[in-house]
């Protein structure tokens, strides 16, 4: 690629004067402003009034069914509807005494019960008792001669009723009088309010029946108990039973962001080519990064509000429709913080998925070829969410739009995994930064400019000069691929059958194709040195010193510092989890735990935290952004374990991180920041290995206890030490770029 | 030397051995027919790209080591630069201003001295997408001048323009010499060339073949017209 390297340091201000410019042209276009407000406005209520009408009766949402019914005259009339009341009346008395009795069986003596006196709605089920409105009329009073099957057939009833009355037999004594009569439903065939219309005609005719027995029974003096009573208590299945429409909403929100983004995304870069305004922004002194991010900013400003316009749209039609509560259960704040978070996370994604694509394409017309099939792949995930028993599982976390779509789904429900969200927000976010800097490496590159074809191959050819540290794209597009494949593969190892020695070495393998693998693979494929492209150079001696001073120092700090964050229940909760798997730790040889708990992350992961990715970060900004930023990256990946969330993990893992990031700043190696971190893991594998031993000879400390001042002072020392022989080391950074600069420009 | 990657994976070398000087107050005009390497030598010159090999020197910076800087310094019309269809004159020389780092108040300023010049005044305010071909040119050449660059690149200004059109061309670049700026116009219209340029180059399948001012170059082909130097030049070379 020959593009110019941006010497002009992108600058926020800059950026967003050019986003306020993009967005002033994007809003001032009529077509954006009908995807953006008209759609959702005018969609959103038709399809609830669609749905009311057709498919909601059927889902009993709906607190209320009208069902209209043809008689034959209006003596029939009269009598269908009186039969109807006391149905009614009878199924509402049973209720009321149900009601009573449960209350009476569940609230403990001295305390009440706050949900018991009202009916609990589960949120998400549907509602239960929905009410059926029946209007009635008769035939004979129709202008137009008819049958009740005609009435049905053409839909002017949902039902026919066709009642014959009998002879009335002899009641038995105190038995109010009343007709017996033969009712025969007509129904319609395939419609769900006739159904339910019918249902219900039977549960109120049942009552009445029933009602009957009773008397009859109390009238000849027999006992009311039967041999069976049977009862039913319906549990529903988690994440299962809920409304399909919860489903619907994630799904229609993603297709939604897409179709606010791809309007300006194509306008801002292919529109503008095509227009001859590209030009003008690249032959100006702003670097392409800064062009594109106020490009992003734009694109990702009109996803969100198309996002937000629609989800306003939807609940507002939800609300009028009365169906809020059945179709989202309990909102909460946090529910709707976390959509928002989710919506904005996945338009960023989009957002710039959208502007690598469109970078590509030369005009308007050509950016739409390309997005078709984009557009078709992404609706391939809605069916995903459309499967209520498919939970969000590690792959799925990672995979891009599914994780979307089901944790939308998952979010709305009300059983969101806290892990899993971390995991699709963090994943997604790493592939937008993934597709940006693709952007970033097309967008106005003289190739795409002014060539006439092979854009595509550009953009996956490999670099004709080889590089000396891995370019910041090149360390995020491993990062993404890194972090995907850990979320996926940890479970891997405890799933092979192994044994716990089994179980560690497989665990330490994975490391490695982790840590050490895929970012080899990613230089290799991008043309980057092995041995500056991963910092693999000796350090000065005294480094080395310093770094054991500082594996075998740090812990009781890290120490503290975790013992201070966790909180009482938290470590109960945690012990319960070690628990589990303790027993199985004292079986495996101690080799096998140095290898996969010290050595194999040691290595590794220094070889890929430091050695690749802060080395690369370095090269863009300072060495306090490259440390913290490097730091934090770490301490993440050691918060996600298996199937838990050690969020007290986040910030001594962060901070060994950041010092292990400034032993890298410092030596310009990768190896010394290797050797600390091997002292420091394999210091504490042997501990917790030999904590019997030690308990023994007196030396230990029980669980959750602070550790003595005097320990602390001591270990300070040797880190004072350590930091010393840093500080004076000569600045290897400079050194080792100026090095690596003279072949270079000899070459 | 610019060579691009060409569809069967071979280097194609669009623009090679071109040099030339060019003094402020000058206008200079790079000549060819289409497909010469006019575009590409002019891109290069612009900064947007690299140079395969060689350099091109603006005011003692180069241009393959310090592509931006070059930006600040050339100014750049073509007719194949569009403008914002939703934004109004004023509103585009000021975001172009606001490219360049052109303090606001500077940028009001010239607004309104070019919009006296080119006789925009009118529609200044109007949106662009709603202007004709003459008048967007008349925004496009202002455009050019918001950061006031010592050098001028014109890349076939008169394209697709009317009588009209290209007179206020001619008008502006007459107006960029007095000015005291180096020009360079890349043109395939010889006879337009002749009215307006101080020395020519003539550029052929990517290398510079003549070079001098009208006089010069009569004297070197024995011609009087630019049009019979190049005529003259590609029977040359299918002679040869």
């Amino acid at each position: 690629m020959t593009s110019s390297p941006d010497s002009p340091k992108p600058s926020t201000g800059r950026t967003l004067r050019l986003a306020r410019k993009e967005l002033r042209e994007i809003l001032r276009d009529r077509r954006t402003v009908l995807t953006l407000v008209l759609m959702p406005l005018l969609v959103y209520p038709l399809l609830g009034i669609i749905m009311r009408n057709g498919v909601l009766s059927n889902l009993s949402l709906l607190s209320s069914v009208k069902v209209v019914v043809c008689v034959e005259n209006e003596g029939q009339m009269a009598l269908f509807s009186a039969a109807m009341l006391e149905g009614k009346r009878l199924l509402e008395e049973a209720d009321g005494t149900a009601a009573a009795a449960k209350q009476a069986a569940t609230s403990e003596p001295g305390e009440t019960s706050e949900s018991a006196g009202e009916p609990t709605v589960t949120p998400g089920l549907p509602v239960v008792s929905q009410e059926v409105e029946f209007e009635i009329y008769a035939l004979d009073a129709q202008e137009q001669p008819s049958t009740l099957q005609a009435e049905v057939e053409n839909g002017g009833a949902d039902l026919a009723v066709v009642i014959r009355t009998d002879e009335v037999p002899d009641l038995p004594e105190g038995m109010f009088a009343r007709q017996f009569v033969d009712w025969t439903v007509l129904q319609r065939d395939g419609s769900s309010v006739s159904a339910r219309g019918y249902k219900e005609i039977g549960r109120r005719l049942d009552a009445f029946n029933e009602k009957y027995r009773e008397l009859l029974m109390d009238t000849a003096g027999l006992p009311k108990q039967l041999p069976f009573d049977l009862a039913t208590e319906t549990v529903s299945a988690e994440g299962d039973g809920v409304s399909p429409l919860v489903t619907f909403i994630p799904l229609v929100l993603v297709l939604m962001t897409m179709t606010g983004a791809v309007y300006p995304a194509i306008d801002l870069t292919a529109g503008e080519r095509e227009r001859g305004t590209m030009e003008i922004l690249v032959s100006a002194p702003v670097s392409r990064m800064t062009l594109l991010a106020g490009k992003f900013v734009a694109v990702l400003t009109v996803a969100v509000l198309t996002a937000s316009m629609n989800l306003l749209s939807m609940f507002a039609t939800l609300f009028a429709l009365g169906l809020e509560g059945s179709v989202l259960g309990n909102l909460s704040v946090t529910m709707i913080v976390q959509v928002v978070v989710l919506m904005v996370v996945f338009a960023a994604f989009f957002s710039a998925v959208l502007l690598s694509i469109t970078s590509i394409a030369r005009s308007f017309k050509e950016a739409q070829a390309y997005l078709i099939p984009l557009m078709l792949i992404s609706l391939t995930p809605g069916v995903f969410s459309l499967m209520p028993n498919l939970k969000i599982n590690s792959l799925l976390a990672v995979t891009p739009l599914v994780n979307t779509v089901l944790m939308g789904r998952d979010l709305l429900q009300g059983n969101v995994d806290l892990l899993m969200f971390a995991v699709v927000l963090v994943s997604t976010a790493l592939y937008g930064m993934m597709a940006l800097s693709l952007a970033a490496r097309i967008f106005g590159s003289d190739a795409v400019l002014y060539s006439s074809g092979g854009s595509w191959n550009d953009l996956l050819r490999r670099p004709e000069q080889s590089s000396a540290v891995a370019p910041l794209p090149v360390a995020l597009f491993s990062l993404a691929i890194v972090f995907s494949l850990f979320i996926v593969a940890q479970g891997i190892p405890s799933r092979l059958g192994l044994n716990t020695t089994g179980q560690f070495v497989a665990s330490g393998g994975l490391s490695i194709l982790l840590f050490v693998a895929t970012p080899l693979a990613v230089a290799v494929i991008s043309r980057v040195r092995m041995s500056s492209g991963f910092a693999l150079r000796s350090p000065q001696p005294l480094m080395w010193v310093a770094a054991v001073l500082l594996g075998f120092s740090l812990w009781p700090f890290v120490y503290e510092l975790e013992v201070s964050l966790i909180s009482q229940s938290r470590l109960e909760e945690l012990k319960s989890l070690y628990d589990q798997i303790a027993v199985k730790l004292d079986e495996a040889p101690f080799w096998s735990k140095l290898f996969a708990l010290a050595i194999a992350p040691a290595v590794c992961e220094e070889f890929f935290f430091r050695g690749f990715l802060q080395n690369a970060v370095r090269q863009r900004t300072t060495a306090v952004v490259a440390v913290v930023t490097t730091g934090v990256l770490f301490g993440l990946f050691h918060v996600i374990v298996r199937d838990a969330l050690m969020y007290e993990r986040l910030l001594p893992s962060a901070l060994m991180g950041m010092v292990l990031g400034i032993v890298f700043e410092r030596t310009g190696s990768v190896l010394p920041g290797m050797l600390m971190h091997l002292c420091h893991n394999g210091f504490l594998v042997t501990v917790a290995h030999y904590e019997d031993t030690f308990a023994a000879w007196g030396i230990g400390i029980s669980e959750n206890q602070h550790l003595p001042l005097t320990a602390l002072a001591g270990a300070a020392v040797p880190i004072l030490i350590a930091g010393w022989l840093l500080k004076a080391a000569r600045p290897e950074q400079e050194n080792r770029l100026l090095s690596e600069a003279q072949p270079e420009t000899a070459a | 030397m610019k060579s691009f990657p060409g569809s069967d994976g071979q280097a194609v070398t669009a623009v090679n051995d071109v040099s030339f000087e060019v003094a402020s107050s000058e206008v200079f005009a790079l000549l060819g027919p289409n497909g010469a390497g006019k575009t590409t030598t002019l891109r290069m010159m612009l900064g947007l790209m690299q140079p395969t090999s060689g350099d091109a020197f603006i005011d003692g910076r180069s241009v393959a080591s310090d592509p931006e800087a070059i930006k600040k310094l050339v100014g750049f019309v073509s007719t194949s630069v569009g403008v914002y269809q939703w934004l109004s004159p004023r509103e585009m020389l000021s975001f172009v201003a606001d490219l360049y780092d052109v303090p606001p108040a500077e940028a009001t300023e010239r607004i309104e001295r070019l919009a006296d010049l080119l006789g925009f005044r009118d529609y200044i305010d109007r949106r662009c997408g709603v202007l004709s071909t003459g008048q967007k040119q008349r925004v496009n050449l202002a455009r050019a001048l918001m950061h006031d660059p010592p050098v001028m690149l014109l890349d076939e200004p008169t394209q697709g323009l009317d009588i009209v059109g290209s007179q206020v061309v001619f008008d502006y670049i007459q107006h960029l010499r007095t000015e005291g700026r180096a020009v360079i116009i890349c043109t395939h219209r010889l006879d337009e060339a002749e009215r307006f340029a101080d020395r020519f180059g003539l550029l052929h399948e990517g290398s510079l073949k003549l070079c001098g001012s009208l006089p010069q170059l009569q004297q070197q082909t024995g011609q009087s017209s630019l049009t019979d130097m190049f005529l003259r030049l590609l029977q040359h070379e299918v002679l040869a």
